[in-house]
């Protein structure tokens, strides 16, 4: 057994990570187009395998985090012609057959000269999940009497176009005393549609025109986003309820519209049921299916990823000989030139992953926000992060096998002998 | 013929000097060759797969449905009486259906809404629908329905429903039916991930016919009236749809403004060219991909015959042109191209089926796409040698010496 020499290089010639890192690093940065060619494989891969996953987690985060805000958790049923409901005493019915509504309220629309009159019920704020920021919400006495008294939204006007007093506002000819200002939306939510595009959206006419083609067109329902709404009791209109919005928890809204549409069947009516078009999908088992897709993805670019480096490092032995001679004649050992192989093309390969990543966390952003939907977010996989850097550096380690091996077998003698 | 051999003898010693390089060398274009020729496989036969489907809906039908704008929501302008107008105006088939989503029942928990369509026997022949199992009802069967495969699915987890009892409720009326069929859905890619279309109960119940979620029912089964949600009419062989659908719109009359006339011809092409665009995004990836691994090939190609410089350098002090040197170098890349090609294409099909998996389709590589890939990568290959190639070869025998 060969006995390693005593003294002050024998403690320095040790494997030392951090040389090693760095020397993984240095040299990369030598030649950096050639890194490049090198690694694009792993760093392919990387940002291939983030990309999906942040947009899954992004969204799915933001579907369940921010649901009051994105309206994630709302469903808005209509009739195809008429009322939804001949009496607002049915909302009861519908809440009491699904037990998922969290809450639901009717609305009758008026349009008015500058905006719109909503008749509605107390349960309006809480399924809208609506804030005041001055005054109160309806009282049940009031709801009954249909007293003249309205809840008026941010951008609201009265029939001469000035903005809704303090007091008083005059709509559809109705003079109403104001009870309470809704608080505005957070900027991202406002102008959201039914189906959960935005108005300010890229790409959101394109979106409206593809949906059209496969038979979704939902009326228009600027009452609900324009923010210019003064809502009153329903008996102040006198209609039976045109619509019905609910809320429930987000995972639960395609079963809610399903619920809905065979409620309604049974009761011999036919509704439409909007809601995200996103949230419906991104809880369902099938899209693990398409995930699972970048993840083969992933295994392929890096399979290709091992090949190149192992190729790359492997004549990358053949031109730091006499580096590797000086370095066992100071005392390294074969298993010390090893492990400084295996770590440094394991750093290399990480390299390409620390590219890899933030590309494709910067092409799910780019994605995000060229989407119509406002949902569709970007969020960081940290477990698919540590998974991915984890296979990266393991690959990187089988990469460096051949060319450590190779390294190990130098004898310094010959190197220098042979030059 | 002596300058090719010798030249392939050269090239076949340098690879041999260096087997580790050239075994990973070779097996980098065959993992290169693998993800190509899988990659397009699994584009072309997507594609291919996707067409097939859709035309199974039927060039030739036009559906003809209630307006969906505000001037006739108040209106049911089609009668079963229209149907022998469409039949007469066309020289085709026709039926008509009543559309309704209703409510549906097959044991205690298996409750679902679906589409119902009342129809009558002549659906099948019209439509062009294909049985999994049994057959359509027949003239007089008031109690038999028929379920699209993936009710059939959701409510008995099998396809094998012939002879089993469905209740269908609308409104006040709830009636129970005997399955007589399962049909087959047209657009069977689609079964993986029917699932994720969460804006089906946002769609209008005329236009929910091809989702192929429904129960068909006889007419007047759960909800009376002579009244049509729809009239779908076969043209015959080799009418244009155009010319049929004017000819059905003279039919109707003033009566033809409340209508909405959909040839499903134009509508297929329309969706198979949004299909294409996305395999052309598929295909400029895929030549991003080819020159992105020219770049890799020419990299490693460089590196490896950069070591070999003292190799080449006496090759050239002992009488070897400068063409027979890069005669020697090509002839190497290309091996072990050629060997790659070889690995990756035969592994191809086993790697494409493994992506497949994930995918509503099967692998498939055609001979032209296997031809496409590999002058492809020969060409991108000769192209990647040919830069480190040509730099070996134009330095000088004493200076290459001299510096290694």
């Amino acid at each position: 057994m060969a006995s390693r020499p005593d003294g002050p290089y024998n403690h320095r010639m040790r494997l030392r990570p951090p040389l090693c890192i760095r020397e993984a690093l240095l040299g990369a940065a030598r030649r950096p187009v050639r890194s490049l060619f090198v690694l694009q494989a792993i760093i392919w891969g990387s940002a291939a395998a983030v990309f999906p996953q942040a947009l899954f987690t992004g969204t799915r985060e933001a579907s369940l985090s921010r649901a009051g805000e994105l309206a994630t958790d709302r469903i808005i049923a209509g009739a195809h012609q008429g009322p939804v409901l001949p009496s607002w005493d049915d909302i009861a019915e519908v809440a009491a057959a699904i037990p998922a509504i969290k809450a639901i309220t009717g609305i009758a629309v008026a349009g008015t000269e500058h905006g719109f009159l909503v008749g509605t019920d107390a349960a309006n704020l809480d399924a809208r999940r609506r804030t005041l920021e001055r005054g109160r919400n309806f009282r049940a006495g009031e709801i009954a009497r249909g007293d003249l008294v309205c809840i008026v939204e941010p951008r609201a006007a009265g029939d001469d176009g000035a903005p809704a007093g303090a007091d008083t506002v005059t709509a559809a000819g109705r003079t109403l005393r104001v009870i309470g200002n809704i608080a505005e939306l957070p900027a991202g939510a406002r102008g959201v549609d039914a189906l959960g595009l935005g108005d300010d959206r890229s790409f959101t006419f394109l979106a409206k025109m593809a949906l059209a083609e496969l038979g979704i067109m939902p009326p228009g329902m600027d009452w609900l986003h324009r923010d210019q709404a003064i809502l009153t009791p329903w008996r102040v209109l006198g209609t039976p309820p045109q619509w019905l919005l609910m809320r429930a928890e987000p995972e639960d809204v395609a079963a809610v519209t399903d619920e809905l549409q065979a409620y309604f069947a049974r009761r011999g009516a036919q509704v439409l049921c909007y809601s995200n078009l996103i949230v419906g999908a991104i809880f369902k088992p099938e899209l693990e299916g398409l995930l699972a897709l970048s993840r083969d993805i992933f295994i392929a670019c890096l399979i290709m990823g091992i090949m190149v480096v192992g190729t790359a490092m492997l004549i990358a032995v053949n031109e730091r000989r006499r580096e590797i001679a000086i370095r066992r004649c100071e005392g390294a050992t074969a298993a010390d030139i090893v492990a400084q192989f295996l770590l440094e093309t394991g750093v290399f390969c990480l390299l390409g992953s620390a590219l890899g990543i933030p590309f494709g966390l910067a092409l799910a952003w780019t994605r995000a926000q060229l989407d119509p939907s406002v949902l569709l977010s970007c969020g960081v996989p940290w477990g698919h992060v540590a998974f991915i850097i984890a296979c990266v550096f393991a690959g990187g380690v089988l990469a460096g096998i051949a060319p450590a091996y190779r390294a190990a077998r130098l004898d310094p003698v010959e190197v220098f002998s042979r030059g | 013929m002596g300058r090719i051999a010798t030249a392939l003898t050269f090239a076949w010693q340098g690879l041999a000097a260096r087997r580790a390089e050239a075994l990973l060398l070779g097996l980098t274009f065959a993992v290169v060759f693998c993800t190509s020729a899988s990659a397009v496989g699994v584009i072309r036969s997507g594609r291919r797969e996707i067409a097939a489907n859709i035309h199974r809906l039927g060039r030739d039908i036009v559906q003809i449905h209630k307006s969906l704008s505000i001037a006739s929501l108040f209106k049911e302008p089609l009668a079963r009486a229209d149907v022998e107008s469409c039949r007469a105006a066309t020289g085709g088939l026709a039926t008509g259906a009543k559309t309704f989503v209703g409510a549906l029942a097959a044991g205690p928990d298996r409750n679902r809404s679906a589409l119902i369509v009342q129809t009558d026997p002549a659906w099948p022949l019209v439509n062009g629908s294909t049985f999994l199992q049994g057959r359509f009802f027949r003239e007089g069967e008031a109690d038999a329905c028929v379920l699209d495969v993936w009710l059939a699915r959701e409510l008995f987890d099998t396809v094998q429903a012939e002879g089993r009892q469905v209740s269908a409720t609308f409104g006040g009326t709830a009636r129970t039916f005997t399955v007589a069929g399962v049909i087959a859905d047209p657009i069977a890619i689609r079964e993986r991930f029917q699932n994720l279309d969460s804006a089906k109960n946002a769609r209008h119940p005329s236009l929910r016919l091809l989702e192929c979620k429904n129960i068909y029912l006889p007419h007047a089964a759960v909800a009376a009236g002579d009244d049509l949600s729809l009239v779908l009419v076969k043209l015959p062989p080799c009418a244009a749809p155009q010319p049929a659908v004017a000819a059905l719109k003279r039919a109707f009359g003033p009566r033809q403004a409340q209508l909405m006339f959909w040839a499903r011809g134009p509508w297929i092409d329309n969706m198979l060219e949004a299909v294409d665009v996305i395999r052309a995004f598929s295909n400029i990836v895929w030549v991003i991909f080819i020159l992105l691994a020219a770049g890799m090939i020419m990299t490693l190609s460089g590196l490896f015959i950069g070591g070999r410089m003292a190799e080449l350098g006496i090759r050239r002090t002992q009488g070897a042109s400068r063409a027979a040197v890069l005669a020697q170098i090509l002839l190497e890349g290309l091996m072990l191209q050629g060997s790659g090609a070889v690995v990756g294409t035969a592994l191809s099909p086993l790697a494409g089926a493994w992506i497949c998996r994930h995918l509503p389709w099967k692998f498939g590589l055609a001979a032209q796409d296997l031809a496409l890939i590999l002058g492809t990568g020969l060409l991108t290959t000769l192209a990647a040698l040919l830069l480190p190639a040509l730099r070996t070869v134009e330095r000088e025998p004493m200076d290459v010496l001299r510096e290694s």
